[in-house]
């Protein structure tokens, strides 16, 4: 069997503040998951969640344990390292959007391409490719500000998807969006991950968005509470 | 990134904040804009000052007969009977003296037709147009066999024959010197302001014996008031000095003890000092200059420090997508460098603009050179990575997720 595209190894983040002092916020966490999944995060708010996101996206570091990412420990790499990882392997999609706003809707899509050292006319042809992708063809020379919540999110999809990164994070991506509009955005990543063959982590506390994945991985007070399909956890919660 | 990327990152940043950035940039555009102004001024009058020097002529020095005494009052360097014209002759056969020029001046009125002008007539020998350097453009020089017969010839300095003449060609005309007539042989070329201000051209030149003899009179016979001597090189100077002090003592029969009756004046020392000052002064002008270039640069420093606050959001998201450390340094790293050097063009141009003004209108002389362009650009990019730099590795060592969480 091929290894897991992440594995988590008795994962444990500590926060230092203070003269020694530590506020623990993961315990050791292990969990594997293999490449084209759909994986769920789901948990209260304080759970540590957002942390472990952060680990998993190469922002930050375990304190202990290890985190591999298609092979690699994270915890032997350097700043640069991490960003080239975070170049090539991964693509982001945050809650906010997280566009700039001074550069039009392509410029935006094509932004990883231009950290990964392609050339102009390449990077034009991807964004172009990537925003057809999400149904923006028509908007390239848009501002972010210009386009309504759903299609900045798609924007921010089509620049995850830019440098065809094995895994995507996306961290509460319909945070910011009406119920239709997440239903849109979520039956894109179902897509994604469907057609494209696209591994996806998606951290929420909606158990509706949580549905749309296969798997779900449920965090409490920093440990797992709950691995399994989506369904089995949430119906454990709910008993 | 390659650089045209980094550019126009720069750029778009820079055109997002227009009024600040051209603010950011007036620091710049005044500082270098100063700074070559200033030193076209500075170099200006330096330029000047040595163009007096060689105007004088080099090497030379003055020696001053002693003050007499009449009625206890003392006159003052020059006007005792104590120089020859034998002494003259006795120190141009000195070694390493090149020329020696006895003069023995007096202010005359020359008349010629209905125009009059009063000026300093100078009696002297051939030897002064080697000592000082300064040829007749016009006409002829007079000659020893000149001096020997006491010729009435004169030659004109350009003033003189300006005043006198206007347009008309001098040379051959006759003018009138306290009522003798004298034939004008030449006229001399312009030598321009002296060091101290005096108007150099407004002189005439008449043999040595003509003066003495005829124009001015003289109750001892063959003084002269002082002589200017040229040594044959600056390294001479000190011994030719020393030689003629002691010549000029044994020639006068003053004993060991007794004061000189003679002044000696090194006027290339005095010289080179004036141009110790200017070249003070213009760097004076500069440094003060380049305070403001400083204050500009500060200034660049200042918006950076507050631009990478501002888009710390940004900085987080580049991060997140792959952004090296060194991407984001270059990144802010280049924007305070375009600023300073595009700043420093203008200012550049606008000095350049200052200094045709203030030749033009105010009549300095301005001399701007291209090292000192070369000079303020280089300074400006200093600046620029100096100032920049700071700002720029604060972004580059951002946390990415601190900085994402940044509102």
């Amino acid at each position: 069997m091929a290894p897991p595209l992440i594995q988590a190894v008795d994962l444990v983040k500590h926060y230092a503040f203070g003269e020694g002092e530590a506020l623990p916020v993961l315990h050791g966490l292990n969990f594997a998951i293999a490449a084209g999944e759909f994986v769920a995060i789901m948990g209260p708010s304080g759970s540590g969640k957002s942390t472990l996101m952060n680990i998993l996206g190469c922002l930050d570091v375990p304190t202990a344990g290890h985190y591999l990412l298609n092979g690699t420990d994270t915890a032997e790499l350097g700043v640069d390292e991490l960003a080239e990882l975070r170049n090539q392997l991964l693509g982001f999609v945050f809650q906010g959007f997280n566009l700039l706003p001074r550069k039009n809707v392509e410029e935006n899509v094509a932004l990883p391409l231009l950290y990964a050292g392609v050339g102009r006319a390449e990077r034009q042809a991807v964004a172009a490719r990537m925003l057809e992708r999400v149904g923006l063809a028509n908007r390239t020379k848009h501002r972010p500000n210009q386009l309504s919540g759903g299609q900045q999110q798609r924007v921010a999809i089509a620049r995850a998807l830019a440098n065809s990164p094995k895994l995507i994070l996306a961290d509460e991506p319909t945070g910011n969006l009406d119920t239709h509009t997440s239903e849109e955005i979520m039956a894109l990543f179902e897509d994604l991950n469907r057609n494209q063959g696209l591994t996806l982590v998606l951290v929420t506390h909606e158990p509706d968005v949580a549905r749309h994945a296969q798997r779900l991985i449920h965090i409490v007070d920093g440990r797992i509470a709950g691995d399994g399909p989506v369904d089995e956890v949430l119906g454990a919660q709910a008993a | 990134m390659i650089v045209r990327d980094i550019l126009d990152e720069a750029l778009q940043a820079m055109g997002a904040n227009r009024l600040r950035t051209a603010l950011t940039m007036l620091g710049m555009i005044i500082g270098v804009g100063a700074v070559v102004l200033m030193l076209a001024i500075g170099q200006g009058a330096q330029a000047m000052v040595s163009e007096s020097i060689a105007a004088m002529g080099s090497n030379l020095f003055i020696v001053l007969s002693g003050s007499s005494t009449s009625g206890g009052v003392r006159m003052g360097g020059g006007t005792g009977p104590t120089l020859t014209a034998n002494d003259a002759q006795a120190i141009g056969e000195l070694p390493d003296v090149a020329a020696v020029a006895p003069i023995f001046p007096n202010n005359a009125q020359l008349i010629y037709g209905s125009n009059n002008w009063t000026t300093m007539v100078a009696g002297t020998t051939p030897a002064v147009f080697e000592v000082r350097d300064w040829y007749p453009v016009a006409g002829t020089m007079f000659t020893e066999a000149d001096v020997r017969s006491s010729a009435r010839v004169i030659l004109l300095g350009q003033t003189v024959a300006r005043n006198l003449f206007g347009d008309e060609d001098p040379v051959g005309q006759t003018v009138r010197v306290k009522n003798s007539p004298f034939l004008v042989m030449g006229v001399l070329g312009p030598k321009g302001q002296s060091l101290d201000g005096r108007d150099q051209d407004d002189t005439a030149l008449v043999p040595l014996t003509t003066a003495q003899r005829q124009l001015f009179g003289n109750p001892f016979p063959g003084m002269i008031r002082f002589m200017m001597v040229k040594a044959r090189s600056r390294e001479a100077m000190p011994h030719v000095e020393r030689d003629m002090a002691d010549l000029l003592r044994q020639r006068h029969r003053i004993r060991p003890g007794q004061d000189d009756d003679f002044t000696i004046r090194n006027l290339t020392q005095l010289a080179q000092t004036a141009a110790g000052t200017t070249r003070a002064m213009s760097m004076m002008l500069g440094a003060i200059a380049s305070v403001s270039l400083l204050v500009g640069g500060i200034g660049i420093m200042n918006i950076m420090l507050v631009s990478v606050t501002e888009r710390t959001r940004e900085i987080g998201i580049r991060m997140a997508i792959g952004a090296r450390r060194r991407d984001i340094l270059l990144q802010f790293l280049v924007e305070a460098l375009v600023i300073s050097l595009a700043g420093s063009l203008v200012g550049a141009a606008l000095g350049f603009f200052g200094a045709w003004l203030a030749s033009r209108l105010a009549g300095m002389p301005v001399v701007v050179t291209l090292w000192s362009v070369l000079l303020a650009f280089g300074v400006a990019a200093a600046v620029g990575v100096f100032f920049g730099f700071y700002p720029a590795r604060k972004a580059a060592q951002l946390r990415p997720i601190e900085a994402l969480r940044y509102q």
